[in-house]
């Protein structure tokens, strides 16, 4: 039934209606009017009309029923059925349990000569039951195949006669594994191995896409022959997510046991292998120390999904007053030790383990009841675990995309991002119909993954994440050509997909269809909409198209502010991506106050405390040093330092980021010791928390590289940017922008320290990584172009340089607005190539107008203002206007003695440049004294070999 | 059952609880069967109404001057969608019944005939019901109201807030629908 059956359904009946007010003689002339020339909706019309008149008295009464089978029918049943009865293949044999689901039997039926006992779940008629019916139909296949010694295996479902459903089970006569442990005295490490049990089961089950969603010690359960298995694995899912038509049901709603349920799963969004993961985390939790880890009444949950309270610790939880709960010596000694021994066994790794798997965010808990697995194991053995680190974000990681894995595997990745990556497919679903489509995205992808694995091969075809989706898109366009709002949908999940693993091109072209979509399914004023448009300001962000992006947002913004849709997160977002660009485009008198609206949102609604806004306050105090507003940035971003590390110890991932933004303002304030060590505590938080392969540890190692330099200090240096540089080119791809970017910040290095054709290789390289990944237009290329360029020119290869830095002038040109320091920085270096060309006149043009610029953006005083009047001096001196040179190379140097090192190639250039300023005047004793400082300070300098040879040469005139 | 907490769901699912509704549904579903049962013991030989069974629950379950005309509202929709389901529950265990019994007909029995046609009447009823939800929901949500809910054409038009002469008007186009796709027309 699609949505066009449906409206010419409805017009028919409208027609209709006007119809019959009519005298019938002049019927026919009003329905060819109104049908125009619709042959269909004709039919239609009169099809109903006819139908109305023969209808007579069709209907009239109520419905009522004679004393006949169906009145018998309603007297007998739906009773509890008695032992004996039929259901589907199954003969019902006694009664195990009542549940609020309605009743468990124990049945039989027989098969291949021998009975097989199970358990069958009749459930009560809801509303619900047609869609659970459905959706079972289509999920039995994988439901029946789930095959694992630990899972207890569905035998059959379907529909009883009188059209209430059924599941049957593999009998399994056991207790739930928290009370068989506590009846074995089984000690914490003997819990833990049965545990693994468990985990090897949900882990086989995800493998296989399929998530519990219900679990706990009910459904764990160590059976007569002391084997853990689980019980009624899918089922709790389908009836979760078996939603009526219309408003009436939730989806995915009220969860079937709210004390084991995850935060995401109380608040009714869609449910994933990682809301498996917390509920093991409770399973777990409970094992180990007798508790569960809030009190486990409905209300407590429902306030703890709201606040994303942590759990308190094991330790903790056993000794707090609990006057319903078992006593702790007890709980000691059914773990076969004493009070104060289990004590300090919960303060162990034990405690990181759980506290990971139980933590709010589904990012970061263990990827995988895989990982908790193998965590477990590390405990047992002694080893390390790695609880303590958080799990890596995959936000940005292209190896993701790149990296061979299962199909299962891969698919897997697909949902942790789906479920964890900030942004991805549902933040808070507020209503059951964003909920049912959020699942709707779900099942289909879930559904292109599964074709793409084959039949039952556990290392089957490696696929990667990028083929996965690869396979998936054009898939929406065929599949779905009848559902355009789930195609919108599609869309835009996919694109953020493919922009989360950092695939720009393929996010691009999706995520304007989803836009597209979007505003035709929805119109421009919808919360849909707004989606759409910031996915798409977003991914022009990311490539660089700053001002675009702006625009972008800016219309999301206004849409937003037009329809009140969401004051919270969604704005907050959509405020930071805004100011974002704003500051990439130096409009800091923009991204300034929008930082500040985006911090007031996230201070309010989440506290000033929370991650939120402590990302808010360092973008903000980042802007506010990029501005020049040094006396708020700082003190800003140090309170804020101090308050993630009060919220999160000193040794959380989340003090790195604040400290870069710090050290970046002391840095440019030339305060580099200090700036060295927030880099170096950075870098070992890093290396400690993410690993030796993280990006964002390569990022932190380039800056402290970077700022090594600055500083003065070159030992280490190399090593810093070649560890960099492998960490990104492993992690990242041989042709990620990132890498590119170190490659260019190592050129620099090497540029300092006089290897020019070192330089220029690096250089070479990363321009063309840039331009490949980039595009042509894209900011980064233009700076690496012009690097490029100068190093060229250093070389004396003046021709090749020349193309390259009038390419990346015009680049800068077109891509910036005020200040244009870039601008200036392209036409200085044109302007002294031009120089040593001897192409005087350009010189004086472009010079010129690096001084103008030079003079508006910088006080008099400022090296890079300085800069330019090295370069005019050196023009000056070319045309042979030698007072005028003297002057503003004199201005010049004074600057660069107070600013910059003295190791500068620029101070010994100045004073180079002025000796023979000097000279040329015939001032002889005022030559002598810079051009014996330029010898002194070019003598073995590497690369200034030229420079050190022509001063040498005045200096014995 | 208290006719408090009844009300109180239907009033928490006024104001867009929607785990509220689960819960009514599946108590009505309950309490309509006995209710609709104890008639049929009741009135042996004589005819179930739902009409009545409907009312009566309503009574039972409502407290009518705590409610709210759209906690009313949403109660007579639960319980006219419940009534459907059980008559259309009813109807598929006879059928079933009729063919896993055993028994083996041996003649033309008319009233055994008469039984059976109604009740492949009802499931023809309830999947014709299911057409007109999908292609219009307030036509087919009204054909449940008045059909298997029972409500007149004045309480009809209190509860839904439309005129007695709209309700009408409605109620002949859906009429008229299931009248052709029960096969009393020629469909386009």
């Amino acid at each position: 039934m699609s949505r066009s059956d449906s409206e010419r359904f409805r017009r028919a009946v409208a027609v209709v209606e006007q119809l019959l007010d009519l005298p019938p003689d002049q019927r026919l002339a009003r329905l060819e009017a109104e049908c125009g020339g619709d042959a269909e909706l004709a039919r239609e019309v009169e099809s109903l009309l006819a139908a109305d008149e023969a209808a007579g008295g069709f209907l009239e009464q109520p419905a009522h029923v004679w004393a006949g089978a169906v009145a018998a029918a309603v007297r007998a049943g739906p009773e509890d059925l008695e032992p004996g009865a039929v259901v589907g293949p199954f003969q019902l044999t006694g009664v195990l349990g009542r549940g609020g689901m309605g009743v468990v039997y124990r049945a039989e039926r027989a098969t291949g000569g021998f009975r097989q006992q199970a358990a069958l779940k009749l459930l009560k008629r809801g509303l619900d039951t047609d869609e659970l019916v459905a959706r079972f139909r289509r999920e039995r296949q994988i439901l029946a195949q789930l095959r694992h010694p630990n899972i207890a295996v569905l035998l059959d479902g379907g529909v009883a006669t009188d059209g209430r459903p059924y599941f049957a089970m593999e009998l399994v006569e056991g207790e739930p594994i928290t009370d068989w442990c506590d009846a074995h005295h089984l000690s914490v490490t003997g819990r833990v191995r049965r545990f693994l049990d468990a985990c090897a089961a949900v882990s086989h089950a995800h493998a296989n896409l399929v998530v519990h969603c219900d679990l706990k010690p009910g459904h764990i359960v160590v059976d007569e022959e002391e084997h853990v298995r689980l019980l009624d694995f899918g089922i709790a899912k389908l009836l979760a997510e078996a939603g009526g038509e219309g408003t009436v049901t939730r989806l995915g709603g009220r969860p079937l046991t709210p004390a084991y349920a995850a935060p995401e799963q109380l608040r009714g969004e869609p449910v994933t292998t990682a809301t498996d993961v917390y509920a093991l985390g409770v399973v777990l939790y409970e094992l180990v120390c007798g508790r569960h880890p809030f009190v486990a009444d409905p209300d407590a949950a429902k306030r703890r999904a709201a606040s994303g309270r942590a759990p308190p610790s094991l330790a903790r939880a056993l000794t707090r007053p609990a006057p319903d709960e078992v006593e702790a010596v007890e709980v000691a000694k059914r773990r076969g030790t004493s009070l104060g021994h289990l004590r300090r066994t919960l303060r162990g790794d034990i405690e990181a383990i759980v506290q990971t798997a139980l933590a709010t965010e589904p990012e970061a808990r263990y990827s995988s009841a895989e990982a908790l697995a193998e965590d477990l194991q590390r405990y047992l053995a002694g080893r390390p675990v790695r609880a303590r680190r958080p799990t890596p974000s995959y936000r940005g990681l292209r190896f993701v995309a790149r990296h061979r894995l299962g199909v299962a595997a891969a698919a897997l990745v697909v949902l942790s991002l789906l479920a964890g990556a900030g942004g991805v497919v549902w933040q808070a679903r507020a209503t059951t119909r964003e909920a049912r489509r959020a699942r709707a995205v779900i099942d289909f992808l879930v559904a292109v993954f599964r074709e793409a694995a084959p039949a039952r091969s556990p290392n089957g075809p490696r696929t990667t994440v990028k083929e996965l989706l690869d396979r998936a898109a054009p898939r929406i366009d065929s599949d779905l050509r009848n559902e355009p709002e789930l195609r919108a949908e599609l869309h835009g999940v996919l694109g953020e997909l493919y922009e989360v693993l950092g695939l720009y091109d393929r996010a691009a072209p999706l995520l304007e269809k989803a836009l597209t979509e979007s505003r035709a399914e929805y119109g421009e004023r919808s919360p849909a909409t707004v989606q759409a448009l910031q996915r798409v300001g977003s991914l022009l962000t990311d490539r660089g198209k700053y001002r675009e992006a702006e625009a972008v947002l800016r219309r999301a913004l206004a849409v937003q502010d037009a329809t009140g849709i969401d004051g919270g997160r969604e704005r907050r977002e959509t405020l930071r991506r805004l100011a974002l660009a704003a500051d990439l485009l130096a409009r800091y008198d923009e991204s300034i106050p929008l930082f500040r609206k985006a911090l007031a949102i996230s201070s309010g609604s989440e506290g000033p405390d929370s991650d939120a806004a402590l990302a808010d306050a360092r973008s903000l105090g980042i802007t506010l040093w990029k501005a020049g507003k040094n006396d708020e940035a700082e003190p800003l971003l140090r309170g804020t330092l101090e308050r993630a590390r009060a919220r999160h110890g000193d040794d959380a991932v989340e003090l790195t980021e604040i400290e870069k933004g710090l050290a970046l303002l002391l840095a440019d304030h030339n305060r580099f010791d200090e700036a060295v060590t927030l880099l170096a505590d950075a870098v070992r938080i890093q290396r400690e928390r993410l690993g030796p392969l993280h990006p964002n540890l390569a990022e932190t190692l380039d800056d402290l590289a970077q700022t090594e330099r600055l500083r003065g200090h070159f030992e280490g240096v190399g090593e810093l940017f070649s560890e960099a540089i492998a960490i990104r080119r492993r992690a990242l791809g041989p042709d990620s922008p990132q890498l590119a970017f170190s490659m260019n910040n190592y050129a620099n290095y090497l540029f300092f320290q006089g290897d020019f054709s070192g330089a220029a290789k690096e250089f070479g390289e990363a321009l063309g990584i840039l331009r490949r990944s980039l595009g042509e237009e894209h900011p980064a290329v233009a700076t690496c172009m012009g690097n490029l360029g100068v190093v060229l020119h250093r070389q004396g290869r003046l021709a090749e340089a020349e193309p390259l830095l009038r390419h990346s002038l015009e680049l800068r040109r077109r891509s910036q607005s005020e200040p244009r320091e870039e601008v200036m920085l392209g036409l200085t270096n044109l302007g002294l190539l031009h120089v040593a060309q001897g192409k005087l006149d350009q010189a004086e043009r472009e010079l010129g107008e690096a001084g103008t610029i030079a003079k508006a953006t910088f006080p008099p005083a400022h090296p890079r203002r300085a800069s330019v009047e090295a370069a005019q001096g050196r023009l000056r001196l070319a045309q042979g206007r030698l007072e005028e040179a003297r002057v503003i190379l004199e201005h010049a140097l004074e600057t660069f003695t107070v600013s910059v090192s003295p190791d500068d190639p620029r101070v010994a250039e100045v004073h180079l440049d002025l000796g023979r300023a000097f000279a040329a005047q015939g001032r002889l004793a005022d030559a002598r004294p810079h051009l014996e400082t330029a010898v002194r300070l070019l003598a073995g300098k590497k690369g200034y070999r030229r420079q050190y040879d022509l001063a040498s040469r005045w200096l014995r005139r | 059952m208290p006719g408090g907490e009844i009300t109180e769901l239907l009033e928490a699912w006024s104001e867009g609880r929607r785990d509220a509704v689960d819960e009514v549904f599946a108590r009505l579903y309950d309490e309509l069967h006995r209710l609709a049962r104890a008639q049929v013991r009741r009135a042996a030989g004589a005819v179930l109404t739902t009409t009545e069974v409907v009312h009566e629950a309503y009574v039972k379950l409502v407290d009518a001057r705590q409610v709210s005309v759209s906690g009313r509202r949403h109660f007579f929709a639960l319980a006219a969608r419940a009534m459907r389901q059980i008559l259309v529950d009813a109807a598929r265990r006879a059928q079933a019944d009729k063919r896993g019994g055993g028994a083996v007909r041996t003649s033309l029995d008319e009233e055994r005939l008469r039984l059976d046609t109604e009740a492949t009447a009802v499931l023809a009823l309830d999947e014709a019901l299911a057409q007109l939800l999908a292609l219009d929901p307030d036509l087919g949500r009204l054909v449940e109201l008045r059909f298997f809910g029972g409500l007149s054409v004045e309480e009809l038009a209190t509860t839904l807030e439309v005129s007695e002469r709209t309700v009408k008007r409605r109620w002949r186009m859906a009429r008229a629908f299931l009248y052709r796709e029960l096969g009393g027309e020629e469909r386009p």
